[in-house]
């Protein structure tokens, strides 16, 4: 095996005498990072790798940990966009930073996907509610390579996809009432497992939950019991 | 239209006109042409043609030609045999008034030599015995075209008083514009249409690049061969002088027309332009370099699917999915300053310029409270966690609307940008609930969504929301459910007639 590897560096060398071999895992474009260590850390490259296909399962925590990386993104002053194929992002806990799309229809939502990829204007783009298939996903994958853009999508169809994630909500950590009820979810711990060609890592790391506020009782520790016929 | 000839055998011809008359005519006249023969002419359209002849003859006067004749009908023809061959002229009427629809029969029983026939057709003519316009005019015009060709058609034309010779020159245009005509066919086929219209495209933008301007609406001008024309306004929702845009727009914009006739010539037209200005680089900008790209995909995305870039606005209505409006992020060039806010804040301008802003919302917003709360830590309210959140004799109970702008800042997002929110379904989805009673209430314990059972380990709740008895009343539990697989699901009873369980959410 030695024996033919070196062969083939002395044939390499032979026919192109003038090249510089790339040492050190040298890149040819940064990453982008998520901006949560934890989760930089056990990714191919330090981030979701551009001009690339990444899925990612929908099994609870992707909404937070993706806007996190578009807003990483917007902070680092790139863009970043976010293709709402099915309508579930709360206006309520949109933050600035990110441009954010609702198409209409599906179709409407790979043309908006196609169309931002190719502009080459975008660092990061994800793509939920509309997991794009078949040729779709050629197409999508082959803009994304021309923009230089990091294509995430949510899903678990990962055929073209040069990165498979896949997270978990494992335990939460709850604020107790006096009775010892639960009365508001503090954070929970989230586990993600990235795969790629030869590569396969998880770790898990915590988050906050984010409530708003919606009760009517002066002790959100206390069940409301009051507005109510009962 | 109608036309004031004026004629006088004393005045100079052709070049040695005297312009300053012109001039003078002009301050009457919207238009006046110096023709052959010493004719000038005045252009009488939507004006009492009368009394415009007469007040050309008093300008004409003042000059020291005072035996000017004039005459005034519909065409040119009549007016300029009005104006210098009239019998009236010679009873001492120095304006002939031709009344509208009877210049033929006005034509009618002069001599062909008052239509300036060349020596060839005169003699014809005169060989043939025709003599009058009338009678020459009586005649049909295959026989004319075949015996005496085009230069006998149009005396032809003329002697029945059809002239549409073209006397004023077209003023050029403010803005650029191209059009082509053809008169041997009619076209039906869209294909050659598109290449045409892409042919009048190229010239349209290429003056407007050149004039730097770019256009926000464009008129297509159908002349169909019905003698009708159809316009047809073409916007996009960015000014531009592409012509690949342009020509997207146009082809969306046949795919709805309905054209009665044949069509016999277009006209491409700006109708609204903007000048060109370029943006100020920004060289800490990353993405200054593709702005243009950017905004190249918002605008088409923008033509093709309308408000697909959008922004919330927020309220505080009590149930969560009324309080949000989607509005369009491109709309009035708001796209432009939210890029330039992101851009400050990727270049470490977020604290100054945010915080000027927040300053100032509270310096020019008082306190609604009188206690200390300020309108800022009242948004702060409405999205911290319970143990963020004012102490609880400084909070507002129950929850009311408030002003819309002022609760859209997720401040609690923007220092932990990964927490876990909400996600709404586009509908409550009706599943079924199991119960169990936890003290004086019931708590799910499992529900059925599709046909799959999800257990819930763990139930916070019931906060209990209701109100809306003005237009929509609604009354509702709402519980926060963790399942065994780990997802946070939102729950709630309909606590009116039905008390049917919904899904509404869950926590991603």
């Amino acid at each position: 095996m030695s024996t033919s590897v070196a062969a083939l560096r002395a044939l390499i060398q032979q026919k192109f005498p003038d090249a510089t071999p790339l040492t050190g895992g040298a890149q040819t474009t940064e990453h982008v990072v998520t901006g949560i260590d934890e989760l930089d850390r056990i990714l191919p490259n330090g981030g979701l790798p551009r001009g690339r296909l990444s899925v990612w399962a929908p099994r609870g925590g992707v909404t937070a940990i993706l806007r996190a990386a578009c807003l990483t993104v917007a902070h680092s002053g790139e863009r970043s966009a976010w293709i709402d194929g099915d309508g579930t992002m709360t206006g309520a806990f949109w933050a600035d930073g990110p441009t954010l799309l609702r198409p209409t229809s599906r179709v409407n939502a790979m043309r908006a996907a196609e169309e931002l990829l190719r502009s080459g204007g975008f660092s990061l783009l994800i793509l939920t509610g509309c997991e794009p298939q078949g040729t779709e996903t050629v197409r999508l994958t082959r803009a994304a390579r021309e923009g230089g853009t990091a294509l995430v999508a949510i899903g678990d169809h990962s055929a073209m996809a040069s990165l498979r994630m896949t997270s978990h909500l494992l335990d939460y950590h709850w604020r107790r009432t006096p009775f010892g009820d639960p009365a508001d979810a503090e954070s929970v711990t989230v586990e993600v497992h990235a795969r790629a060609v030869g590569w396969n890592a998880r770790t898990d790391f915590s988050l906050p939950v984010m409530h708003h506020e919606l009760r009517l009782s002066l002790e959100p520790a206390l069940a409301d019991r009051r507005g109510l016929p009962r | 239209m109608s036309y004031v000839c004026l004629w006088s055998p004393r005045w100079p011809i052709g070049a040695d006109f005297p312009a300053d008359l012109v001039a003078s005519l002009l301050t009457h006249a919207p238009r006046v042409a110096v023709g052959e023969r010493g004719l000038v002419w005045a252009d009488a359209r939507g004006l009492n043609g009368p009394r415009l002849a007469e007040a050309l003859r008093a300008v004409a006067g003042d000059y020291g030609f005072d035996d000017v004749r004039a005459g005034v009908a519909l065409t040119p023809i009549a007016a300029e045999v009005a104006a210098l061959h009239s019998n009236a002229h010679a009873n001492g009427a120095l304006v002939v008034n031709v009344k509208p629809g009877t210049d033929a029969s006005f034509i009618a029983p002069h001599p062909l030599h008052v239509l300036s026939p060349s020596e060839r057709i005169a003699a014809l003519l005169s060989g043939l015995g025709i003599e009058t316009c009338g009678a020459f005019g009586s005649l049909d015009a295959e026989s004319i075209e075949v015996r005496l060709g085009v230069e006998g058609v149009r005396l032809w034309q003329r002697a029945r008083a059809e002239d549409e010779r073209w006397l004023f020159a077209i003023p050029a245009r403010a803005l650029p514009s191209a059009s082509v005509e053809w008169v041997e066919y009619g076209l039906k086929d869209p294909e050659r249409l598109v290449f045409i219209i892409n042919s009048l495209a190229a010239t349209v933008c290429t003056a407007l690049v050149a004039r730097g301007e770019r256009a926000r609406e464009m008129g297509l001008v159908f002349a169909l061969g019905n003698r009708t024309q159809r316009t047809h306004t073409v916007r996009s929702s960015r000014a531009s002088a592409e012509q690949k845009r342009w020509m997207r727009l146009v082809r969306e914009a046949l795919d709805s027309i309905t054209l009665p006739d044949a069509v016999m010539g277009v006209t491409l037209r700006a109708e609204s332009v903007v000048e060109s200005h370029g943006a100020q680089g920004d060289l800490f900008d990353r993405g200054f370099a593709s702005a243009v790209a950017v905004e190249e995909a918002f605008i088409q995305l923008t033509d093709d699917q309308g408000d697909v870039i959008v922004e919330p606005e927020n309220t505080a209505h009590p149930l969560l999915e009324s309080r949000t409006t989607w509005r369009n992020a491109m709309g009035d060039g708001r796209w432009t300053r939210g890029e330039k806010r992101r851009v400050s804040r990727a270049a470490g301008e977020k604290t100054n310029a945010e915080g000027a802003e927040d300053a100032e919302d509270r310096t020019t917003e008082p306190s609604r409270h009188g206690d200390g709360i300020s309108p800022e830590q009242e948004i702060n309210d409405d999205e911290l966690r319970p143990e963020l959140r004012p102490s609880a004799g400084h909070r507002l109970a129950p929850t009311i609307f408030r002003p819309s702008k002022k609760t859209d800042r997720p401040s609690f997002l923007a220092r932990h940008p990964t927490a876990l929110t909400l996600q709404l379904l586009p509908s409550p989805k009706v599943v079924t609930v199991d119960v169990e009673p936890r003290r004086d209430h019931e708590v799910p314990t499992r529900y059925l969504e599709g046909n799959e059972w999800h257990t819930i380990i763990d139930a916070a709740g019931p906060d209990r929301v209701s109100g809306g008895s003005w237009n929509a009343e609604y009354s509702r539990e709402y519980f926060r459910c963790v399942r065994e697989d780990g997802m946070m699901v939102w729950l709630y009873r309909g606590m009116q007639q039905s008390r049917d369980w919904f899904l509404h959410g869950w926590w991603d």
